[in-house]
């Protein structure tokens, strides 16, 4: 009797210890959370985690009773944890790294979810893209970091080989000339032609740019869908334009996109400043040879900056450090020197427009054919109006890049395909 | 009295299989459930009654995952089991020699990891440098835009697949084709079948069960594909490959929305239920035959 009754009393305990190891998956940073009110857990990916990590070390000579612990995590893993956490609001970690189009959409699912900001975030001391990304329904949720202000990266040496002057190309029109001269006169390493740009043709991305530069958005300042306005169609047709001349590199993943640069088969590059550090770090033997100018312009209109990308930090409500993890969060992105850093080693660009005033900023970047690039991002960062991008974002770009797939690769009309995506998005939100 | 305290005791070993069971299978079955019928916004869910079904069902994007799925199923679930198959038999063959190492390279591609596979077949893919489009050219085709048009996209997941699954059929097949008596065969041979003859009149008829098996295996594991839509081509272009699996993932985690995400898995359960019921029903009147 009595070792039976022992018997099942082990197997209880066994089956209890299995249930609670399996649903404390992910306990590592609930277990820290509530250890005490001085340790920070933070969710980061690539050089932001490193840049975060280089400014923990900087916190610590003022708070030395503070412990840090970094997780690495891709994007796509934040936000599946994200999705699971915040229901429960368990498992969180103090500090959060997000891209800038994705803070809305968590924070007005989940309402109460991040911590209100306002108390360390001065709205006049950062960039207007930036601050429309991190106010949702008027509360401050995030804390901008970098802005993803988009210029034209270009290489000098085939626009020289081609006979092109960076000066010549006005608008997407002179844009598409180039490309073709490109493409006739210069060679890959591997002995293709070069192309213009790369483009993913499955995705939004090249739309989006162009539509950001010509004023419009998926959504209006009420939340209304907006896809086919007048600009959006502008966008659409430059792009089909562009497209159907044939100078873009079809991409279809981050890889293959960093490989246009390794491989030297493209002679621009559209992007947002953080790809400065991308290309850098993929075509170390390429220093000298790239420069940076503004985006074309729409024919007839006056040349504009568009954005793309760039994150901000929230701190989840839940977290048991609110305090110190904000105090961090403020050093870590308002510290002139680490901003600096931050833009230097990892073309993070801060959107923390004080920091705007340090020298380095006026300096000329060797790797840049000792172009002052810093200024030409500055001068862009600031004319970027803010977006708004509605707890909807996600699905309008999902459907977005299915839109663009119909004009770029079937054929289909511009204006047609904006159409029934503005009338597929208002089924579905409702407005 | 006595037996039926040791009657007990099994189940107290059970226990923690019942509980890991409970909560993480029927617990999130009857959740999601409860979850088709709500509407999650601003931090709660409301009650919305069928709204997420008629929605669902109103969705073009749900009824080119639909197609597209059972596109798959219909093409790529018979044509793996014929070459797995096909394979089994072939490496059971006398004169084979280094049937270790056959059956060791045909099941590879099963445990190999997903990432890796997919990233070589994107590269194997590739327009303008694949080796795929390097052999179709060298027969004097035209290069097929692979992942950037819809029907060759749809072929190159069902190569993947294919690739990807074929051994692992092969070895369960094989594991039935090594059960039949080679006495049979023996018999057969003095009689003069030849191969093909040996084939249909023996190994199919002794191995039907094995093939029903795998067949129902793989009918549920292309229902509920997802890996390879997502990581090859992200369901693109236009929606064009992708799957029920894939955009129930989107809606759920991507686009927050759990309600609506819940009701797709829920109509998935009704076709992966049915299907099942219409095979096992044949399997039995095969058996009654």
């Amino acid at each position: 009797m009595k070792n039976r009754s022992k018997l099942l009393i082990s197997a209880a305990a066994l089956s209890a210890a299995a249930a609670l190891s399996l649903s404390g998956c992910g306990g590592g940073s609930a277990a820290k959370e509530e250890a005490a009110g001085n340790s920070i857990t933070v969710w980061a990916w690539d050089v932001a985690l490193k840049q975060l990590q280089a400014a923990s070390e900087k916190f610590k000579e003022t708070h030395p009773d503070v412990e840090f612990t970094f997780e690495e995590m891709g994007t796509d893993q934040i936000y599946t944890k994200l999705a699971t956490t915040l229901s429960t609001g368990k498992g969180l970690a103090d500090v959060i790294l997000l891209e800038g189009e994705q803070v809305s959409g968590y924070a007005s699912k989940y309402p109460e979810g991040f911590s209100e900001l306002s108390d360390i975030v001065n709205a006049d001391d950062f960039l207007p893209v930036k601050m429309g990304e991190v106010t949702v329904n008027g509360k401050v949720v995030g804390f901008p970091w970098d802005a993803g202000p988009v210029a034209l990266f270009y290489r000098t040496d085939y626009f020289e080989q081609a006979g092109i002057s960076p000066d010549d190309i006005k608008d997407w029109d002179d844009f598409i000339e180039a490309g073709k001269k490109i493409g006739e006169t210069c060679k890959t390493p591997s002995g293709d032609p070069v192309k213009m740009f790369p483009i993913s043709p499955n995705g939004s991305g090249f739309w989006r740019l162009l539509l950001t530069e010509n004023n419009g958005a998926f959504f209006d300042a009420e939340g209304n869908t907006v896809v086919n306005s007048t600009e959006a169609v502008e966008a659409m047709e430059i792009a089909k334009k562009i497209y159907d001349s044939g100078i873009a590199l079809n991409y279809s993943d981050w890889g293959e996109y960093e490989g246009t640069v390794v491989n030297q088969s493209v002679a621009t590059i559209p992007e947002a400043v953080w790809m400065a550090g991308t290309i850098k770090d993929k075509g170390p033997d390429q220093s000298g040879k790239w420069g940076v100018m503004n985006l074309p312009a729409f024919p007839g209109k006056e040349a504009q900056g568009s954005t793309n990308g760039g994150s901000d930090i929230v701190i989840p409500a839940a977290s048991a450090n609110v305090d110190i993890a904000k105090e961090f969060v403020q050093f870590a992105l308002t510290d002139t020197q680490l901003q600096v850093d931050g833009f230097v080693n990892y073309g993070l660009f801060p959107s923390y427009i004080p920091s705007y005033e340090d020298p380095t900023f006026s300096e000329p970047d060797a790797y840049f054919s000792n172009q002052n690039i810093y200024q030409t991002f500055i001068k862009l960062g600031e004319t970027v109006p803010a977006i708004n991008y509605t707890e909807n974002f996600n699905e309008a770009l999902n459907a977005a890049g299915s839109a663009s797939a119909k004009v770029y690769l079937e054929g289909a009309d511009p204006k047609t395909a904006l159409d029934d995506l503005q009338k597929d998005l208002v089924s579905k939100f409702g407005k | 009295m006595k037996l039926k305290k040791h009657a007990f005791f099994p189940y107290a070993m059970l226990l923690p299989t019942v509980i890991i069971f409970g909560l993480f299978m029927i617990y999130p079955i009857i959740y999601s459930f409860y979850l088709s019928f709500m509407d999650f916004s601003g931090g709660t869910y409301s009650f919305v009654g069928l709204s997420n079904y008629i929605e669902l069902f109103k969705d073009p994007v749900f009824y080119k995952a639909l197609f597209n799925t059972f596109f798959y199923l219909i093409i790529q679930v018979p044509v793996m089991i014929s070459l797995a198959l096909l394979l089994a038999v072939l490496i059971e063959q006398k004169f084979i020699r280094g049937r270790g190492f056959f059956r060791m390279a045909t099941f590879l591609p099963t445990i190999t990891s997903l990432v890796a596979y997919a990233l070589i077949f994107k590269v194997l893919f590739n327009t303008d440098h694949g080796l795929i489009n390097y052999v179709v050219q060298l027969f004097g085709g035209e290069k097929i835009q692979w992942i950037y048009s819809a029907w060759p996209a749809r072929a190159s997941i069902i190569i993947s697949i294919t690739w990807r699954w074929v051994g692992y059929n092969m070895i369960i097949l094989l594991a039935g084709i090594q059960a039949i008596p080679t006495e049979m065969y023996e018999s057969a041979s003095l009689d003069g079948a030849n191969f093909w003859q040996k084939l249909r009149y023996i190994t199919i008829p002794s191995i039907k069960p094995v093939i029903l098996f795998t067949t129902i295996t793989s009918t549920i594991g292309t229902l509920q594909l997802f890996d390879e839509p997502y990581i090859l081509t992200q369901g693109g272009p236009n929606y064009a490959t992708i799957t029920l699996g894939e955009y129930l993932y989107d809606n759920g985690f991507t686009f927050l929305k759990f309600g609506f995400a819940s009701s797709l898995g829920y109509v998935m359960v009704i076709i992966i239920g049915i299907l099942s019921w219409v095979q096992f029903r044949m399997t039995n009147e095969k058996e009654e035959k």
